[in-house]
Protein backbone atom coordinates (compact mmCIF):
# COMPACT_ATOMS: atom_id res chain seq x y z
CA UNK A 1 0.00 0.00 0.00
CA UNK A 2 2.67 2.65 0.19
CA UNK A 3 3.63 1.54 -2.80
CA UNK A 4 0.87 3.31 -4.37
CA UNK A 5 1.19 7.38 -5.52
CA UNK A 6 -1.43 9.70 -4.59
CA UNK A 7 -4.51 8.26 -7.64
CA UNK A 8 -7.14 10.32 -6.71
CA UNK A 9 -7.92 10.59 -10.15
CA UNK A 10 -7.83 6.84 -10.59
CA UNK A 11 -10.13 5.66 -8.20
CA UNK A 12 -13.04 4.23 -10.11
CA UNK A 13 -15.58 5.20 -7.53
CA UNK A 14 -16.99 2.56 -5.31
CA UNK A 15 -19.70 2.92 -7.50
CA UNK A 16 -21.05 -0.09 -8.58
CA UNK A 17 -22.52 0.58 -11.69
CA UNK A 18 -22.59 2.19 -14.81
CA UNK A 19 -26.07 1.82 -16.32
CA UNK A 20 -24.66 1.23 -20.33
CA UNK A 21 -26.72 3.70 -22.28
CA UNK A 22 -27.91 1.17 -24.73
CA UNK A 23 -30.98 0.54 -24.38
CA UNK A 24 -34.01 -0.58 -26.39
CA UNK A 25 -37.73 -0.28 -26.77
CA UNK A 26 -37.98 -4.29 -26.42
CA UNK A 27 -35.48 -5.43 -23.72
CA UNK A 28 -33.61 -5.04 -20.49
CA UNK A 29 -30.86 -2.62 -20.49
CA UNK A 30 -27.48 -3.89 -19.89
CA UNK A 31 -25.02 -2.72 -17.18
CA UNK A 32 -21.48 -2.78 -16.53
CA UNK A 33 -20.03 -3.09 -13.24
CA UNK A 34 -17.25 -1.16 -12.38
CA UNK A 35 -15.38 -2.54 -9.26
CA UNK A 36 -13.29 -0.83 -6.74
CA UNK A 37 -9.56 -0.42 -7.54
CA UNK A 38 -7.64 -3.53 -6.75
CA UNK A 39 -10.35 -6.01 -6.58
CA UNK A 40 -10.40 -9.11 -8.61
CA UNK A 41 -12.27 -8.62 -11.78
CA UNK A 42 -15.97 -9.64 -11.39
CA UNK A 43 -16.91 -12.88 -12.99
CA UNK A 44 -21.13 -12.06 -14.25
CA UNK A 45 -22.22 -15.55 -15.68
CA UNK A 46 -23.18 -15.79 -19.48
CA UNK A 47 -26.57 -16.48 -18.46
CA UNK A 48 -27.45 -14.10 -16.02
CA UNK A 49 -26.50 -10.40 -17.22
CA UNK A 50 -26.74 -7.82 -15.19
CA UNK A 51 -29.40 -5.30 -16.84
CA UNK A 52 -30.93 -2.01 -14.80
CA UNK A 53 -34.38 -4.29 -14.94
CA UNK A 54 -32.85 -7.22 -13.57
CA UNK A 55 -31.71 -5.60 -10.37
CA UNK A 56 -34.22 -3.86 -9.86
CA UNK A 57 -36.32 -6.67 -9.21
CA UNK A 58 -33.77 -8.16 -7.01
CA UNK A 59 -33.56 -5.66 -5.01
CA UNK A 60 -37.70 -5.30 -4.77
CA UNK A 61 -37.36 -9.18 -3.83
CA UNK A 62 -34.84 -8.35 -1.26
CA UNK A 63 -36.93 -6.38 0.62
CA UNK A 64 -40.12 -8.23 -0.13
CA UNK A 65 -41.59 -10.49 2.28
CA UNK A 66 -43.76 -12.11 -0.50
CA UNK A 67 -40.45 -13.91 -0.83
CA UNK A 68 -41.57 -16.58 1.75
CA UNK A 69 -44.44 -18.64 2.14
CA UNK A 70 -46.43 -16.99 4.37
CA UNK A 71 -45.24 -13.60 2.90
CA UNK A 72 -43.86 -12.98 6.55
CA UNK A 73 -40.07 -12.37 5.72
CA UNK A 74 -37.25 -10.88 3.42
CA UNK A 75 -33.75 -10.77 2.76
CA UNK A 76 -33.74 -7.46 4.60
CA UNK A 77 -35.10 -8.70 7.51
CA UNK A 78 -32.04 -10.12 8.93
CA UNK A 79 -29.51 -8.11 6.51
CA UNK A 80 -30.36 -4.58 7.31
CA UNK A 81 -28.08 -2.07 5.11
CA UNK A 82 -27.01 0.36 8.02
CA UNK A 83 -25.48 -2.81 9.73
CA UNK A 84 -23.35 -3.35 6.38
CA UNK A 85 -26.61 -5.89 5.72
CA UNK A 86 -26.05 -7.99 8.44
CA UNK A 87 -28.19 -7.79 11.95
CA UNK A 88 -27.15 -7.91 15.39
CA UNK A 89 -29.81 -10.11 16.83
CA UNK A 90 -30.15 -12.63 14.12
CA UNK A 91 -27.68 -15.96 14.47
CA UNK A 92 -24.56 -16.61 12.74
CA UNK A 93 -25.73 -13.57 9.77
CA UNK A 94 -22.98 -13.24 7.64
CA UNK A 95 -22.92 -9.79 5.85
CA UNK A 96 -23.72 -9.62 2.59
CA UNK A 97 -20.71 -7.84 1.00
CA UNK A 98 -18.77 -8.34 -1.79
CA UNK A 99 -20.16 -11.80 -2.59
CA UNK A 100 -19.84 -11.34 -6.36
CA UNK A 101 -16.55 -12.88 -4.90
CA UNK A 102 -17.40 -15.82 -3.03
CA UNK A 103 -17.85 -19.49 -3.93
CA UNK A 104 -18.66 -20.97 -0.74
CA UNK A 105 -21.70 -19.37 1.57
CA UNK A 106 -22.21 -19.62 5.44
CA UNK A 107 -20.01 -19.92 8.13
CA UNK A 108 -19.04 -23.74 7.30
CA UNK A 109 -19.49 -23.17 3.60
CA UNK A 110 -22.00 -26.11 3.25
CA UNK A 111 -22.94 -24.54 0.39
CA UNK A 112 -20.44 -24.07 -2.54
CA UNK A 113 -20.71 -22.75 -6.34
CA UNK A 114 -21.38 -19.61 -7.65
CA UNK A 115 -23.15 -16.60 -6.30
CA UNK A 116 -26.56 -17.32 -9.11
CA UNK A 117 -26.41 -21.21 -7.47
CA UNK A 118 -26.21 -19.53 -4.23
CA UNK A 119 -29.54 -17.46 -4.28
CA UNK A 120 -31.57 -20.70 -6.06
CA UNK A 121 -30.50 -21.98 -2.96
CA UNK A 122 -31.56 -19.27 -0.98
CA UNK A 123 -35.06 -18.99 -2.72
CA UNK A 124 -35.92 -22.64 -3.33
CA UNK A 125 -34.39 -24.57 0.01
CA UNK A 126 -33.97 -21.55 2.47
CA UNK A 127 -37.44 -19.29 1.85
CA UNK A 128 -39.03 -22.17 0.15
CA UNK A 129 -40.80 -19.40 -1.99
CA UNK A 130 -44.06 -20.32 -3.22
CA UNK A 131 -43.91 -18.55 -6.61
CA UNK A 132 -47.90 -18.06 -6.73
CA UNK A 133 -47.24 -15.28 -3.76
CA UNK A 134 -45.21 -13.54 -6.65
CA UNK A 135 -47.63 -13.58 -9.34
CA UNK A 136 -49.35 -10.53 -8.62
CA UNK A 137 -49.33 -7.43 -11.13
CA UNK A 138 -46.55 -5.44 -9.65
CA UNK A 139 -43.76 -8.31 -9.61
CA UNK A 140 -44.98 -9.83 -13.39
CA UNK A 141 -44.45 -6.63 -14.84
CA UNK A 142 -41.05 -6.81 -13.32
CA UNK A 143 -40.23 -10.21 -13.88
CA UNK A 144 -41.33 -9.53 -17.72
CA UNK A 145 -38.84 -5.98 -17.76
CA UNK A 146 -36.41 -8.27 -15.98
CA UNK A 147 -36.48 -11.21 -18.51
CA UNK A 148 -38.41 -10.23 -21.17
CA UNK A 149 -41.94 -12.10 -20.52
CA UNK A 150 -43.64 -11.97 -17.31
CA UNK A 151 -43.16 -15.93 -16.41
CA UNK A 152 -42.34 -15.76 -12.20
CA UNK A 153 -40.32 -18.91 -11.45
CA UNK A 154 -37.83 -18.99 -8.30
CA UNK A 155 -35.30 -19.64 -10.70
CA UNK A 156 -35.69 -16.36 -12.04
CA UNK A 157 -36.20 -14.69 -8.44
CA UNK A 158 -33.37 -16.02 -7.51
CA UNK A 159 -31.50 -14.65 -10.67
CA UNK A 160 -32.81 -11.31 -9.93
CA UNK A 161 -31.34 -11.72 -6.74
CA UNK A 162 -28.04 -12.41 -7.52
CA UNK A 163 -27.59 -9.54 -9.98
CA UNK A 164 -28.82 -7.12 -6.98
CA UNK A 165 -25.55 -8.71 -4.88
CA UNK A 166 -23.63 -8.52 -7.82
CA UNK A 167 -24.15 -4.56 -6.68
CA UNK A 168 -23.63 -4.79 -2.85
CA UNK A 169 -20.03 -3.83 -3.17
CA UNK A 170 -17.91 -2.18 -0.48
CA UNK A 171 -14.68 -0.98 -1.37
CA UNK A 172 -14.36 3.01 -0.34
CA UNK A 173 -13.16 3.07 2.83
CA UNK A 174 -10.72 5.20 4.68
CA UNK A 175 -8.42 2.44 4.59
CA UNK A 176 -9.24 1.86 0.56
CA UNK A 177 -8.25 6.28 0.13
CA UNK A 178 -5.17 5.81 2.15
CA UNK A 179 -4.09 2.51 0.09
CA UNK A 180 -4.65 4.59 -2.91
CA UNK A 181 -3.00 7.22 -1.72
CA UNK A 182 -4.72 10.03 0.03
CA UNK A 183 -2.41 9.31 2.91
CA UNK A 184 -4.42 11.72 5.10
CA UNK A 185 -7.42 9.16 4.87
CA UNK A 186 -5.75 7.57 8.50
CA UNK A 187 -5.01 9.17 11.50
CA UNK A 188 -1.77 8.15 13.38
CA UNK A 189 -3.37 5.21 15.25
CA UNK A 190 -5.07 3.69 12.11
CA UNK A 191 -1.94 4.03 10.62
CA UNK A 192 -0.18 2.30 13.00
CA UNK A 193 -3.45 -0.60 12.77
CA UNK A 194 -2.53 -1.01 9.83
CA UNK A 195 1.14 -1.92 10.05
CA UNK A 196 -0.18 -4.62 12.95
CA UNK A 197 -2.50 -5.77 10.56
CA UNK A 198 -0.04 -6.43 7.85
CA UNK A 199 2.89 -7.96 10.23
CA UNK A 200 3.47 -10.97 11.82
CA UNK A 201 2.89 -9.92 15.07
CA UNK A 202 -0.59 -8.84 14.44
CA UNK A 203 -1.10 -11.49 12.23
CA UNK A 204 -4.02 -11.01 10.01
CA UNK A 205 -3.99 -9.99 6.67
CA UNK A 206 -2.61 -14.26 5.72
CA UNK A 207 -6.55 -14.90 6.22
CA UNK A 208 -7.72 -11.73 5.99
CA UNK A 209 -6.45 -11.25 2.82
CA UNK A 210 -6.41 -9.08 -0.36
CA UNK A 211 -8.74 -6.17 -0.65
CA UNK A 212 -11.78 -8.31 -0.55
CA UNK A 213 -10.28 -9.01 3.67
CA UNK A 214 -10.94 -12.70 3.28
CA UNK A 215 -9.64 -15.22 1.84
CA UNK A 216 -13.14 -17.22 1.94
CA UNK A 217 -11.34 -20.42 3.20
CA UNK A 218 -11.58 -21.95 6.40
CA UNK A 219 -9.71 -21.53 9.48
CA UNK A 220 -9.36 -22.83 13.25
CA UNK A 221 -8.51 -19.83 15.01
CA UNK A 222 -8.17 -21.33 18.34
CA UNK A 223 -11.97 -20.31 19.61
CA UNK A 224 -12.23 -23.92 21.51
CA UNK A 225 -10.51 -26.87 22.74
CA UNK A 226 -12.82 -28.89 21.47
CA UNK A 227 -13.53 -29.09 18.04
CA UNK A 228 -14.67 -32.53 16.90
CA UNK A 229 -18.03 -32.97 15.08
CA UNK A 230 -17.89 -28.55 14.49
CA UNK A 231 -17.50 -26.25 11.50
CA UNK A 232 -16.04 -27.47 7.98
CA UNK A 233 -15.41 -30.89 9.08
CA UNK A 234 -19.42 -31.20 9.73
CA UNK A 235 -19.68 -30.91 5.66
CA UNK A 236 -16.45 -32.21 4.58
CA UNK A 237 -16.50 -35.31 6.94
CA UNK A 238 -12.79 -34.63 7.35
CA UNK A 239 -11.05 -34.67 11.21
CA UNK A 240 -8.69 -31.81 10.07
CA UNK A 241 -11.67 -29.69 9.11
CA UNK A 242 -13.38 -29.62 12.64
CA UNK A 243 -13.42 -26.41 14.13
CA UNK A 244 -11.94 -24.67 10.97
CA UNK A 245 -14.80 -21.58 10.19
CA UNK A 246 -14.77 -19.49 7.33
CA UNK A 247 -12.92 -16.27 7.03
CA UNK A 248 -15.43 -13.50 7.27
CA UNK A 249 -14.59 -9.82 5.25
CA UNK A 250 -13.63 -7.48 7.91
CA UNK A 251 -14.95 -4.48 5.60
CA UNK A 252 -17.47 -2.86 7.36
CA UNK A 253 -16.51 -4.97 10.43
CA UNK A 254 -17.35 -1.98 13.32
CA UNK A 255 -21.03 -2.24 11.95
CA UNK A 256 -21.38 -6.36 12.09
CA UNK A 257 -21.39 -7.19 15.52
CA UNK A 258 -21.61 -9.88 17.53
CA UNK A 259 -18.78 -11.79 15.70
CA UNK A 260 -17.81 -15.34 15.17
CA UNK A 261 -19.94 -18.02 13.60
CA UNK A 262 -21.37 -18.21 17.04
CA UNK A 263 -22.07 -14.47 18.10
CA UNK A 264 -19.82 -14.74 21.28
CA UNK A 265 -18.18 -11.45 21.30
CA UNK A 266 -20.12 -8.52 21.42
CA UNK A 267 -17.12 -5.69 20.53
CA UNK A 268 -14.28 -5.40 18.25
CA UNK A 269 -12.01 -4.81 21.48
CA UNK A 270 -13.80 -8.58 22.52
CA UNK A 271 -12.48 -9.93 19.70
CA UNK A 272 -9.03 -8.17 19.40
CA UNK A 273 -8.79 -9.30 23.38
CA UNK A 274 -9.21 -12.91 22.36
CA UNK A 275 -6.72 -13.27 19.44
CA UNK A 276 -3.98 -11.26 22.03
CA UNK A 277 -4.88 -13.12 25.16
CA UNK A 278 -7.61 -16.42 24.97
CA UNK A 279 -6.28 -19.10 21.97
CA UNK A 280 -6.76 -22.22 22.34
CA UNK A 281 -5.26 -25.49 21.61
CA UNK A 282 -6.88 -27.99 19.29
CA UNK A 283 -5.85 -30.52 16.87
CA UNK A 284 -6.44 -28.49 14.13
CA UNK A 285 -5.61 -25.30 15.13
CA UNK A 286 -4.09 -22.59 12.35
CA UNK A 287 -0.77 -22.53 12.24
CA UNK A 288 -1.17 -18.85 11.90
CA UNK A 289 -2.39 -18.64 15.54
CA UNK A 290 -0.06 -19.23 18.10
CA UNK A 291 -1.64 -20.78 21.38
CA UNK A 292 -2.69 -18.48 24.02
CA UNK A 293 -2.50 -15.82 21.39
CA UNK A 294 -0.24 -12.94 19.63
CA UNK A 295 0.48 -11.12 23.16
CA UNK A 296 -0.79 -7.27 21.88
CA UNK A 297 0.05 -4.26 23.81
CA UNK A 298 -3.13 -2.28 25.10
CA UNK A 299 -1.57 0.08 23.06
CA UNK A 300 -1.68 -2.06 20.11
CA UNK A 301 -4.79 -3.33 20.96
CA UNK A 302 -6.32 0.34 20.72
CA UNK A 303 -4.53 1.07 17.04
CA UNK A 304 -5.76 -2.31 15.91
CA UNK A 305 -9.16 -1.80 16.62
CA UNK A 306 -8.79 1.70 15.11
CA UNK A 307 -7.46 0.59 11.44
CA UNK A 308 -10.52 -2.11 12.03
CA UNK A 309 -13.21 0.86 12.35
CA UNK A 310 -11.28 2.44 9.44
CA UNK A 311 -12.73 -0.30 6.99
CA UNK A 312 -15.82 1.37 7.29
CA UNK A 313 -17.63 2.31 3.87
CA UNK A 314 -19.60 4.74 4.27
CA UNK A 315 -20.87 5.21 1.08
CA UNK A 316 -21.81 1.60 1.09
CA UNK A 317 -24.03 1.82 4.45
CA UNK A 318 -26.06 4.93 2.68
CA UNK A 319 -26.10 3.85 -0.90
CA UNK A 320 -29.56 4.51 -1.92
CA UNK A 321 -29.10 2.02 -4.54
CA UNK A 322 -29.22 -0.83 -2.04
CA UNK A 323 -32.08 0.74 0.15
CA UNK A 324 -35.26 -0.26 -0.25
CA UNK A 325 -36.83 0.87 -3.67
CA UNK A 326 -39.19 3.70 -3.40
CA UNK B 1 19.06 -34.66 -33.27
CA UNK B 2 18.02 -30.66 -32.80
CA UNK B 3 14.23 -30.14 -33.14
CA UNK B 4 12.41 -26.60 -33.70
CA UNK B 5 10.43 -26.99 -30.83
CA UNK B 6 13.33 -26.43 -28.41
CA UNK B 7 15.68 -24.29 -30.21
CA UNK B 8 18.17 -22.37 -27.74
CA UNK B 9 17.22 -19.06 -26.69
CA UNK B 10 17.86 -16.56 -24.64
CA UNK B 11 15.92 -17.54 -21.35
CA UNK B 12 15.16 -13.68 -20.14
CA UNK B 13 13.45 -13.41 -23.70
CA UNK B 14 11.26 -16.41 -22.89
CA UNK B 15 10.56 -14.52 -20.00
CA UNK B 16 9.59 -11.36 -21.52
CA UNK B 17 7.65 -13.35 -23.69
CA UNK B 18 5.49 -15.13 -20.90
CA UNK B 19 5.15 -12.25 -19.42
CA UNK B 20 3.50 -10.19 -22.21
CA UNK B 21 1.59 -12.67 -23.63
CA UNK B 22 0.31 -14.72 -20.67
CA UNK B 23 -0.65 -12.29 -18.43
CA UNK B 24 -3.61 -13.76 -16.42
CA UNK B 25 -3.49 -17.22 -18.21
CA UNK B 26 -0.93 -18.73 -15.81
CA UNK B 27 -1.81 -21.36 -13.58
CA UNK B 28 -2.16 -24.23 -12.27
CA UNK B 29 -2.03 -27.53 -14.28
CA UNK B 30 -2.75 -25.50 -17.15
CA UNK B 31 -0.93 -25.54 -20.37
CA UNK B 32 -0.92 -22.00 -21.79
CA UNK B 33 1.98 -21.40 -20.52
CA UNK B 34 4.48 -23.64 -22.39
CA UNK B 35 7.26 -22.34 -24.43
CA UNK B 36 7.44 -22.35 -28.29
CA UNK B 37 4.34 -22.00 -29.67
CA UNK B 38 2.75 -25.34 -28.51
CA UNK B 39 -0.65 -25.57 -27.82
CA UNK B 40 -1.50 -29.19 -27.70
CA UNK B 41 -0.35 -32.24 -29.70
CA UNK B 42 -2.29 -32.53 -32.12
CA UNK B 43 -3.61 -35.98 -33.17
CA UNK B 44 -0.62 -36.54 -35.97
CA UNK B 45 1.98 -35.18 -34.37
CA UNK B 46 5.77 -36.05 -35.02
CA UNK B 47 6.97 -39.13 -33.51
CA UNK B 48 9.47 -36.74 -32.36
CA UNK B 49 7.77 -35.41 -29.27
CA UNK B 50 6.35 -36.15 -26.47
CA UNK B 51 3.86 -34.54 -23.29
CA UNK B 52 6.02 -33.98 -19.74
CA UNK B 53 4.46 -33.61 -16.70
CA UNK B 54 6.20 -32.53 -13.68
CA UNK B 55 5.04 -34.03 -10.43
CA UNK B 56 5.55 -32.58 -7.26
CA UNK B 57 6.65 -34.34 -3.93
CA UNK B 58 7.31 -33.23 -0.50
CA UNK B 59 9.04 -35.54 1.69
CA UNK B 60 10.45 -35.42 5.03
CA UNK B 61 13.58 -37.65 5.97
CA UNK B 62 13.09 -39.02 2.19
CA UNK B 63 9.52 -40.41 2.85
CA UNK B 64 5.74 -38.39 1.73
CA UNK B 65 4.97 -35.86 4.06
CA UNK B 66 2.22 -36.31 6.75
CA UNK B 67 0.52 -33.44 7.49
CA UNK B 68 -0.80 -32.43 10.53
CA UNK B 69 -0.30 -30.39 13.97
CA UNK B 70 1.59 -33.22 15.66
CA UNK B 71 5.63 -33.01 15.68
CA UNK B 72 6.62 -36.15 14.41
CA UNK B 73 9.78 -35.02 12.89
CA UNK B 74 13.28 -33.85 13.98
CA UNK B 75 15.03 -31.12 12.51
CA UNK B 76 18.87 -30.78 12.14
CA UNK B 77 19.06 -28.58 15.47
CA UNK B 78 17.02 -31.11 16.96
CA UNK B 79 13.76 -29.46 17.17
CA UNK B 80 10.68 -31.97 16.78
CA UNK B 81 8.42 -30.37 13.95
CA UNK B 82 5.79 -31.35 11.90
CA UNK B 83 4.39 -29.60 8.65
CA UNK B 84 0.48 -28.18 8.33
CA UNK B 85 1.23 -26.12 4.85
CA UNK B 86 3.20 -26.92 1.46
CA UNK B 87 2.57 -24.04 -0.86
CA UNK B 88 4.68 -22.22 -3.28
CA UNK B 89 5.82 -21.04 -6.83
CA UNK B 90 8.07 -22.37 -9.23
CA UNK B 91 8.74 -20.63 -12.43
CA UNK B 92 10.30 -20.86 -16.16
CA UNK B 93 11.11 -24.75 -15.77
CA UNK B 94 13.71 -25.55 -18.80
CA UNK B 95 14.47 -28.82 -20.03
CA UNK B 96 18.24 -29.21 -20.84
CA UNK B 97 18.89 -32.15 -23.15
CA UNK B 98 22.20 -33.78 -23.93
CA UNK B 99 22.73 -31.60 -27.28
CA UNK B 100 23.07 -28.76 -25.77
CA UNK B 101 19.86 -27.70 -26.72
CA UNK B 102 16.80 -26.70 -24.11
CA UNK B 103 13.21 -26.39 -23.86
CA UNK B 104 11.36 -23.99 -22.34
CA UNK B 105 8.36 -23.93 -20.10
CA UNK B 106 8.09 -19.74 -19.19
CA UNK B 107 5.78 -18.23 -16.18
CA UNK B 108 4.97 -19.33 -12.87
CA UNK B 109 3.49 -22.53 -11.41
CA UNK B 110 1.48 -23.07 -8.31
CA UNK B 111 2.09 -25.82 -5.77
CA UNK B 112 -0.16 -26.61 -2.72
CA UNK B 113 0.33 -29.75 -1.29
CA UNK B 114 -3.40 -30.30 -0.27
CA UNK B 115 -4.03 -29.28 -3.80
CA UNK B 116 -4.05 -32.51 -5.74
CA UNK B 117 -4.55 -30.38 -9.52
CA UNK B 118 -1.30 -28.34 -8.89
CA UNK B 119 0.19 -31.65 -7.92
CA UNK B 120 0.88 -32.39 -11.30
CA UNK B 121 1.20 -30.00 -14.15
CA UNK B 122 1.40 -30.42 -17.78
CA UNK B 123 4.46 -28.67 -18.90
CA UNK B 124 3.31 -29.57 -22.93
CA UNK B 125 2.18 -32.28 -24.95
CA UNK B 126 4.79 -32.16 -27.68
CA UNK B 127 8.29 -31.65 -26.35
CA UNK B 128 10.59 -32.79 -28.31
CA UNK B 129 12.31 -36.38 -27.37
CA UNK B 130 15.66 -37.00 -26.42
CA UNK B 131 18.13 -37.40 -23.92
CA UNK B 132 18.08 -34.94 -20.90
CA UNK B 133 21.29 -33.67 -19.30
CA UNK B 134 19.56 -31.68 -16.58
CA UNK B 135 16.21 -29.75 -15.21
CA UNK B 136 16.29 -26.06 -14.15
CA UNK B 137 14.03 -23.58 -12.71
CA UNK B 138 13.71 -20.59 -10.45
CA UNK B 139 12.36 -21.48 -6.93
CA UNK B 140 9.85 -18.43 -6.56
CA UNK B 141 9.01 -15.75 -8.74
CA UNK B 142 11.65 -13.60 -10.48
CA UNK B 143 11.34 -10.12 -10.43
CA UNK B 144 9.93 -9.80 -13.38
CA UNK B 145 6.70 -11.93 -12.36
CA UNK B 146 6.59 -10.86 -9.12
CA UNK B 147 4.46 -7.81 -9.49
CA UNK B 148 1.58 -7.30 -7.50
CA UNK B 149 -1.74 -7.83 -8.82
CA UNK B 150 -0.53 -10.39 -11.57
CA UNK B 151 -2.43 -13.13 -9.56
CA UNK B 152 -6.47 -11.90 -9.51
CA UNK B 153 -7.54 -15.17 -8.31
CA UNK B 154 -7.44 -17.73 -5.72
CA UNK B 155 -5.10 -19.53 -4.64
CA UNK B 156 -2.27 -17.77 -6.28
CA UNK B 157 -3.63 -14.31 -5.49
CA UNK B 158 -3.44 -15.39 -1.78
CA UNK B 159 -0.41 -15.72 -1.79
CA UNK B 160 0.20 -11.88 -2.03
CA UNK B 161 2.81 -10.26 -0.16
CA UNK B 162 1.97 -7.30 2.16
CA UNK B 163 2.73 -3.72 -0.20
CA UNK B 164 4.84 -2.68 3.03
CA UNK B 165 7.01 -5.82 2.56
CA UNK B 166 7.61 -5.01 -0.93
CA UNK B 167 4.80 -6.16 -2.54
CA UNK B 168 4.15 -8.81 -4.94
CA UNK B 169 3.66 -12.55 -3.50
CA UNK B 170 4.96 -15.20 -1.26
CA UNK B 171 7.37 -17.54 -2.75
CA UNK B 172 7.00 -20.28 -0.31
CA UNK B 173 4.43 -20.41 2.79
CA UNK B 174 5.88 -24.01 4.61
CA UNK B 175 4.66 -24.00 8.20
CA UNK B 176 3.67 -26.64 10.75
CA UNK B 177 4.29 -26.69 14.47
CA UNK B 178 7.21 -26.97 16.17
CA UNK B 179 8.07 -28.28 20.09
CA UNK B 180 10.10 -24.90 21.46
CA UNK B 181 12.72 -24.62 24.36
CA UNK B 182 9.62 -24.99 26.61
CA UNK B 183 8.94 -28.09 25.19
CA UNK B 184 5.53 -26.47 24.05
CA UNK B 185 4.05 -26.87 20.51
CA UNK B 186 4.80 -23.28 18.49
CA UNK B 187 3.76 -22.33 14.97
CA UNK B 188 6.24 -21.69 12.60
CA UNK B 189 5.53 -19.95 9.07
CA UNK B 190 8.99 -20.29 6.64
CA UNK B 191 7.79 -17.32 4.15
CA UNK B 192 10.15 -16.62 1.89
CA UNK B 193 9.56 -13.49 -0.38
CA UNK B 194 11.44 -10.60 -2.12
CA UNK B 195 11.41 -8.20 0.72
CA UNK B 196 12.08 -4.42 0.75
CA UNK B 197 12.96 -4.63 -3.25
CA UNK B 198 15.34 -7.58 -2.28
CA UNK B 199 14.44 -10.76 -4.01
CA UNK B 200 15.20 -14.24 -2.60
CA UNK B 201 14.36 -16.12 -5.95
CA UNK B 202 16.80 -18.09 -6.72
CA UNK B 203 17.60 -20.78 -9.40
CA UNK B 204 18.23 -24.33 -9.16
CA UNK B 205 19.51 -26.87 -11.91
CA UNK B 206 19.05 -30.93 -10.83
CA UNK B 207 20.86 -33.34 -12.63
CA UNK B 208 18.88 -35.13 -15.41
CA UNK B 209 21.69 -37.25 -16.95
CA UNK B 210 19.79 -41.22 -17.67
CA UNK B 211 16.26 -39.44 -18.21
CA UNK B 212 14.96 -38.57 -21.74
CA UNK B 213 12.19 -37.38 -22.92
CA UNK B 214 10.15 -40.07 -24.58
CA UNK B 215 7.47 -39.88 -27.11
CA UNK B 216 5.10 -42.14 -24.87
CA UNK B 217 5.12 -39.55 -22.34
CA UNK B 218 7.47 -38.64 -19.85
CA UNK B 219 6.87 -37.82 -16.29
CA UNK B 220 9.18 -36.05 -13.75
CA UNK B 221 9.01 -35.72 -10.10
CA UNK B 222 10.09 -32.52 -8.58
CA UNK B 223 11.20 -33.46 -5.02
CA UNK B 224 11.01 -30.89 -2.13
CA UNK B 225 12.58 -32.19 0.82
CA UNK B 226 11.47 -30.34 3.16
CA UNK B 227 14.01 -30.55 6.35
CA UNK B 228 16.28 -29.18 4.36
CA UNK B 229 14.73 -25.73 4.40
CA UNK B 230 15.78 -25.83 7.91
CA UNK B 231 19.66 -27.48 7.79
CA UNK B 232 22.12 -25.73 5.97
CA UNK B 233 24.50 -24.12 5.55
CA UNK B 234 22.06 -22.14 8.19
CA UNK B 235 20.88 -25.08 10.92
CA UNK B 236 17.53 -23.58 12.06
CA UNK B 237 16.85 -23.55 15.64
CA UNK B 238 13.19 -22.40 15.36
CA UNK B 239 13.53 -21.00 18.73
CA UNK B 240 15.80 -18.60 17.35
CA UNK B 241 13.22 -17.54 14.39
CA UNK B 242 10.07 -18.35 15.57
CA UNK B 243 8.86 -17.16 19.36
CA UNK B 244 6.86 -14.97 20.95
CA UNK B 245 8.42 -11.84 20.43
CA UNK B 246 9.31 -12.54 17.04
CA UNK B 247 6.31 -15.06 15.36
CA UNK B 248 7.47 -14.55 11.89
CA UNK B 249 10.18 -14.31 9.53
CA UNK B 250 8.72 -11.84 6.55
CA UNK B 251 10.26 -8.63 7.99
CA UNK B 252 13.45 -10.65 8.71
CA UNK B 253 16.15 -10.43 5.88
CA UNK B 254 19.17 -12.37 7.35
CA UNK B 255 16.20 -15.36 8.00
CA UNK B 256 15.17 -14.75 4.13
CA UNK B 257 18.58 -15.35 2.97
CA UNK B 258 19.66 -18.01 5.42
CA UNK B 259 16.44 -19.75 3.03
CA UNK B 260 17.68 -18.54 -0.15
CA UNK B 261 20.58 -20.72 0.93
CA UNK B 262 19.28 -23.41 2.55
CA UNK B 263 16.96 -23.84 -0.48
CA UNK B 264 20.46 -25.00 -2.94
CA UNK B 265 19.93 -28.37 -0.90
CA UNK B 266 16.45 -28.89 -0.79
CA UNK B 267 15.34 -29.63 -4.43
CA UNK B 268 16.19 -33.33 -6.08
CA UNK B 269 14.46 -35.15 -9.17
CA UNK B 270 12.69 -38.22 -7.97
CA UNK B 271 13.40 -41.43 -9.34
CA UNK B 272 12.26 -41.99 -13.00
Amino acid sequence: MSGAGPTAGAWIGVALLAVAACATDDGPRSVDHLIPRGFPPMVVPDDNPSTVEGIALGRQLYYDQRLSPQGNRACADCHDQARAFTSPTAPGVLPHINLAWSRNFLWDGRFEGTLDEAMIMEVEEFFVTDVERLKQPDLEAMFAAAFGTPEVTTHRAAYALAQFQRTMVSGDSPFDRYADGELTALGAAERRGLELFYSEQGECFHCHATRLLTDNQFHNIGLDAAVAGTGRGVVTGRALDDGRWKTPTLRNVAMTAPYMHDDRFATLEQVVDFYSDQVVDSPTLSTLVPVGGYRLSADEKADLVAFLRALTDERFLADPALAPPP
Amino acid sequence: MRTTGRTPRPLALACLGATSLLAGLVGCGDDHDHGDDVDARPADAAPGSGAVTVAFAHRVGGDAVLMGTDTPYLNAAGDAFGVTVVRYFVSDVSLHFADGSRWDAPGPRYVDHELTATLTQLLASDVPTGALASVSFVMGLPPALNTSGRFTAPPESLMEWPEMMGGGYHYLKFEGRYLNEAGEPFPYRAHSGGLDGVDYSFAVSLDASGRAVEATGTTLTLVMNLEQWFTAPHTWDLDDYFNAAQPGIMRNATAQAELQANGATVFALGAP
